[in-house]
């Protein structure tokens, strides 16, 4: 044989067996993504509950460490769900009810003292804590206030009525200021036990709700657990916990889409090296519209301004990015979303950096109309904007104003 | 003469052997990169109770009586590469409003019902997580 083709045919050869090497050795390798979620409680009365009524769920990147970690987050998750569940009673594995946020609730005006579980009277005092440095646009004491607004909202918009603005009223006299908070919700550090207080012209009962800030809190205690090991801990699609750095052989960034109010369409992508935490709120997650005498529609949305009972709309969204404690992020998204003056904004954001450790860069999106076109006018920190790939950003920008 | 016959048969004897490893390679490289796609896995109260394939048109019916965590009757189709809830009961159907899904890594979750849909594999977009889901009240 002429030695050109020979050579020529074990060059061919020699191609295939490295490029097919190379194939199965990346399939092979360690490198996969595996999402699993939690799955569903079941109460004492045997109704089957999903935890924290949303999807919690653990991304790892090979099977030993889903495998080895998955099983821990999952009874984690399901503890603190069973704990900070207000509809729902549980029992614990000795057959005795769990003293859970529905065990105090019950109690509300009855003088009782509630020994509660550590993780139970940890985010009861986180609340009240929150309360204090969002000047009250957190608020736990909502309770009575979501259940008139729950049922009307809806994840696609429809067309609905607000409830009675006498039921609205009624309801906001059975939340409690910040100044009064922790005369209502009275802990005991010691005895870790709680005491639900009526509140004065509160006709009815009283009920905490923690929906705002649990389920942030759940996943930051998930943290806990799978420690520094690669991965990406879900809640609900609103907040979200990253851990190590990214196995992904393409990267080693998380990038994380930051959502506009358009489905499909994000308006640009975060990359960020090593753990992180984000969370972000939106008016068309759980929404309903009405329409006005002149014929424009107004959405009303689930996140409440504890002040008015209503739902604001100075913003479709707000991304948060923090390096830690995602419960209070959870909390301090739904407070700045009922905030439309920027240096109140700013002056929040600090009390909370300064009395947990923490940096917290924001992102808020405003809709203005152009042209018959919906735009997004964006605010946020000079830091959260340089963090975005400059070739993600969406033509839905119309401006960016950074937030001194 | 003779010298030129054997060194034609050697020449085709390596000619053979290069052919037969290089469909041998390829077809290990298909087998390996195609192993994992196409699958939809079901999942009921978080085991993988069936599995459906994105090329084979199907609905899957699931009744309450064999599935007693359902709220009532689900069927879950694959038709042309997608894969939808078709039916289902809930408080507000949202598994169901998600419609047509065909992204590798995708999950249809029907919490209520206590089922997942989830199409096997992973495709990297280039991101890692987007938020979007249902969020809970204050």
């Amino acid at each position: 044989m002429n030695k050109k083709v020979s050579n020529f045919i074990i060059i061919i050869i020699m191609s295939f067996v490295i490029s097919s090497c190379s194939n199965v050795s990346s399939s092979n390798s360690e490198y996969q993504v595996i999402e699993k979620y939690v799955p569903n409680a079941i109460s004492e009365e045997g109704v089957v509950v999903t935890p924290f009524n949303t999807t919690i769920s653990l991304t790892m990147f090979n099977s030993k460490d889903i495998n080895e970690y998955f099983p821990l987050f999952e009874k984690e998750i399901l503890k603190l769900h069973k704990y900070f569940d207000r509809y729902n009673y549980y029992i614990d594995e000795n057959g005795k009810r769990i003293n859970n946020l529905k065990v105090i609730n019950d109690s509300y005006g009855k003088n009782e003292e509630i020994i509660v579980d550590n993780e139970l009277y940890d985010l009861l005092s986180l609340s009240l804590e929150m309360t204090r440095l969002t000047n009250g646009y957190f608020n736990p004491t909502l309770g009575r206030l979501i259940d008139l607004w729950s049922d009307k909202f809806f994840i696609i918009p429809t067309e609905n009525s607000d409830p009675e603005s006498t039921l609205i009223e009624e309801a906001l006299k059975c939340s409690v200021n910040k100044e009064n908070i922790n005369d209502v919700i009275v802990l005991d550090p010691i005895k870790k036990s709680v005491i639900f207080n009526k509140i004065e012209n509160c006709n009815g009962n009283a009920i905490i709700s923690l929906g705002a800030i649990a389920k942030g809190y759940a996943i930051e205690k998930a943290k806990n657990i799978v420690e520094n090991v690669p991965s990406l801990i879900d809640g609900g699609r609103s907040s979200l916990v990253a851990t190590g750095i990214n196995p992904n052989p393409a990267r080693d960034t998380w990038n994380l889409g930051v959502l506009t109010p358009y489905t499909a369409i994000n308006l640009g992508v975060l990359s960020i090296k090593g753990e992180l935490t984000f969370s972000t709120s939106g008016d068309y997650e759980k929404c309903f519209y009405i329409t006005n005498p002149d014929g424009s529609l107004t959405i009303r949305h689930h996140i409440l301004n504890p002040n008015t009972g209503y739902s604001e709309n100075y913003y479709r969204s707000i991304s948060l990015l923090s390096n830690g404690n995602a419960g209070v992020i959870d909390a301090l998204s739904t407070a700045l979303f009922n905030i439309n003056d920027f240096s109140l904004v700013n002056e929040i954001i600090k009390n909370v950096e300064d009395f947990y450790y923490l940096d917290i860069e924001v992102l808020f999106e405003k809709e203005i109309i152009i042209d018959d076109k919906k735009r997004i006018n964006v605010v946020a920190n000079q830091k959260f904007w340089n963090l975005m790939l400059d070739d993600s950003i969406s033509s839905v920008v119309n401006k960016i104003d950074i937030l001194e | 003469m003779d010298i030129s016959l054997k060194k034609n048969k050697t020449d085709l004897f390596i000619v053979i052997i290069a052919t037969l490893v290089v469909v041998f390679f390829v077809v290990i490289n298909l087998f390996y990169s195609n192993s994992n796609d196409n699958i939809i896995s079901v999942y009921y109260n978080n085991n993988v109770i069936h599995t459906m394939y994105l090329n084979i048109d199907e609905e899957y019916i699931m009744e309450k009586e064999s599935f007693p965590l359902l709220l009532d009757k689900m069927v879950i189709e694959v038709k042309d590469g997608r894969v939808r809830i078709k039916e289902e009961e809930s408080p507000k159907h949202y598994c169901s409003i998600m419609g047509y899904q065909s992204q590798k890594g995708t999950s249809i979750i029907c919490a209520p019902n206590s089922v997942m849909v989830v199409i096997e594999g992973y495709e990297d977009t280039g991101i890692d997580w987007t938020p979007g889901g249902v969020a809970n009240d204050n």
